[in-house]
């Protein structure tokens, strides 16, 4: 669940800005010169005067997440996670892990961004003590070059220095150890739908085993696992429901089913609940996400 | 509409997975490879970062690993690390409840000279509810509470991790040790906290709650009889618990005044829950009755009347009507006062509740009793009216 918090917390967004409901805020307001030609949109072959391009203000409301509660498969409360926003809403400034049973943060993670980029991460402990620290630092294009682990005497741990082809997609990521020697480089292939596989190898350059990405539809469908060996070590299946992920299930390199994971959503398409659970169908572990809204303006053209 | 569903979908499925999966593997590999505690530090803080479930077997397999070569990190420095590296390891174990590493977390509890790590692994324990395990950190709580420990600090922070982990494992075994640690020689944090759990601990304490009334001082079995009525446990299993503390407070004599009042305490609270659960059985008549007639003051009389109304079985009428009969009688007697007189209206009130015929002749007997007032007179015909 922890994993990939960071990034369901930018597909939320991502999923409540196409979902957003949008309002007319403001009337019309005139538009002062007239649309490019091209523009605008096919005139009707009667004649009827030419529309013309105007801009309103749109509002939309976008759920952000603000916190996340996990529960044991009788419904007792575990842990829980709120997420503290920046004014604008856009940013998680800092998560604070509680146990539902203690009144202070069993972790923390405090976050702080620069030029609106997150710039570095610190864990905190139950007792306030800094656990470790992760620096972020971004290339020309904005996009992510190289990442720092530095333990809580702020010594470097590990790193890792990531490249990326023409379109900006990810096409190498390089984990490097404290002193900066490389200990494994994984390559990334893209198809027309998307990451298509991984190849990882070993800091000699020997394979250390791949990951294959199967789409139907244009949707991920399989991802699986294979080891240095070339075999199939595991795989997951991807299920949708009205466009949405619905479930994933877990299997072991035969087929049989580990664990799987339900997602339910909001009417805003936003994700709801996650439910586990095992092999035998028993439920399992679940977890509940709760949002605040977040209204963005943005101006709209349109052609009357 | 559903093109902007399936880009989502696709948004979603695509972000999470492909900067996530790979790094797992990776990382796993790494710490495989790694050398030295330094090195293993550094992989399995990137492994734990991941936050990834799928990483628990190879996190219990690495605390094996540190368990096992303990004993090479002497140093202050290397010690640090690897209490450090431990806890990390013990809390992602926790996180993602992986039961194949229970043993290995109590050995970590046990044997790591790290406090802030031995804490760790018991609250994994709790979080995993490891229910194998209750009974040992139970028995670990238990022996805190007996005194302070040579180092405070270190003995505070495992008795608060025994309760937060027996808080979680909700086992009946757990409700005794939190119950003495809420008033132990800990510092407020720790004793408030087990007194926060206590409620939760288990969904019928009742057990271990009657043991605590039967052996214990006369507060403690206040405390523990409030902990059994604020508790999930059953009606009856709590009315059995407030029989049992209403036997025991009439049986034990108060040494003083200050130790009557807190034995009638005692009693007053079991009638309360008698009250409340609607008792309606045999077992707590006598000491209903008891209470009536040697209570430490009005408010335990009234209390024992009601209760005796409120059961409304044949022996509970039977005494309600003796106790009216009797009251009748002292009033032909000439004795009369207005404490009497109030427990004559209440008893009447209460024998109407029973809906039981064996109380009519105590009712019929004040009813043509033109001694008593008028008040009661009404309330004894009222009462006649309510029998069915």
């Amino acid at each position: 669940m922890k994993r990939s918090l960071p990034c369901l917390i930018f597909t939320l967004e991502i999923v409540a800005l196409l979902f957003a409901s949008c309002a007319t805020k403001a009337p019309p307001p005139a538009q002062a010169s007239a649309p490019p030609p091209q523009a605008a949109p096919a005139q009707p072959a009667n004649p009827t005067p030419a529309k013309v391009a105007k801009q309103r203000t749109v509002e939309r409301k976008v759920p952000v997440l603000v916190k996340e509660s996990s529960f044991y498969p009788d419904g007792l409360a575990d842990e829980y996670i709120v997420y503290k926003l920046d004014d604008a809403k856009k940013n998680v400034i800092e998560k604070d892990v509680y146990d539902a049973s203690r009144p202070d943060p069993i972790q923390r993670v405090v976050s702080d961004f620069k030029d609106g980029r997150l710039a570095s991460e610190s864990v905190f402990e139950s007792d306030g003590s800094l656990r470790s620290r992760r620096d972020l630092a971004y290339d020309t294009s904005g996009l992510p070059a190289q990442e720092t682990i530095f333990d809580a005497k702020g010594k470097p741990q590990s790193s890792s220095a990531y490249s990326y082809d023409a379109s900006g997609r990810k096409a190498e990521w390089k984990a490097l150890d404290a002193s900066g020697s490389v200990k494994a480089v994984s390559d990334y292939a893209y198809g027309s739908s998307g990451l298509v596989g991984v190849e990882m190898k070993d800091s000699g350059g020997k394979p250390a085993g791949r990951i294959e990405l199967e789409y139907a539809d244009g949707k991920l469908a399989k991802r699986s696992y294979f080891g240095a060996d070339g075999s199939l070590q595991k795989f997951e299946s991807y299920a949708y429901s009205d466009g949405l992920l619905a479930t994933v299930e877990y299997r072991g390199a035969d087929g049989s089913l580990v664990s799987k994971t339900s997602y339910s959503y909001g009417p805003s398409g936003e994700l709801v609940k996650a439910a586990e659970s095992g092999p035998s169908g028993a439920p399992g572990e679940y977890t509940t996400y709760e949002y605040a809204v977040r209204v963005d303006d943005s101006v709209e053209t349109y052609y009357e | 509409m559903k093109r902007y569903l399936a880009l989502a979908a696709l948004a979603l499925a695509a972000t999470a997975l492909s900067f996530a999966d790979e790094t797992t593997e990776i990382y796993q590999m790494l710490y495989q490879q790694a050398q030295g505690l330094p090195e293993k530090h550094a992989a399995l803080l990137n492994l734990v970062g991941l936050g990834d479930k799928s990483t628990a077997p190879i996190l219990a397999s690495a605390l094996d690993e540190l368990l096992l070569s303990g004993q090479r990190y002497s140093a202050p420095g290397e010690q640090e690390l690897y209490g450090s590296t431990i806890r990390v390891v013990a809390q992602a174990l926790g996180d993602y409840k992986y039961e194949s590493a229970a043993a290995s977390l109590w050995e970590a509890a046990q044997s790591v000279p790290d406090t802030l790590a031995q804490a760790e692994a018991i609250m994994s324990l709790g979080k995993m509810r490891a229910l194998d395990y209750a009974e040992r950190i139970a028995l670990k709580l238990q022996s805190l509470n007996l005194q302070p420990t040579m180092d405070r600090d270190q003995g505070e922070k495992l008795a608060y991790a025994c309760v937060i982990a027996l808080a979680k494992l909700k086992d009946p075994r757990g409700f005794a040790p939190v119950f003495f640690a809420a008033e132990g020689w800990y510092s407020q944090r720790v004793r408030q906290q087990a007194a926060q759990a206590l409620p939760d601990i288990a969904a019928d304490p009742t057990d271990p709650i009657k043991d605590i009334i039967g052996h214990e001082t006369i507060e403690r079995k206040i405390r523990a009889l409030q902990a059994e009525s604020d508790s999930k446990a059953e009606g009856p299993r709590k009315i059995e618990t407030a029989v049992l503390a209403l036997n025991l407070g009439h049986l034990q004599q108060g040494r003083d005044r200050t130790e009557a009042k807190l034995l009638s305490d005692l009693r007053k609270l079991a009638l309360r829950m008698l009250i409340i659960n609607k008792d309606s059985g045999a077992d707590a008549v006598s000491g209903g009755l008891a209470s009536y007639q040697k209570g430490f003051d009005d408010e335990e009389r009234l209390l024992a009347l009601q209760a005796l109304g409120v059961n409304g079985s044949d022996p509970a009428a039977t005494a309600l009507r003796d106790l009216i009969l009797q009251l009748n009688s002292d009033q032909k007697s000439g004795i009369a006062d207005e404490t009497r007189n109030r427990m004559a209206k209440a008893a009447i009130e209460y024998a109407a509740l029973t809906k039981n015929k064996i109380v009519k002749p105590s009712l019929m007997a004040v009813s043509i009793d033109d001694q008593w007032s008028s008040g009661i007179i009404v309330a004894a015909q009222a009462a006649l009216k309510a029998m069915p």
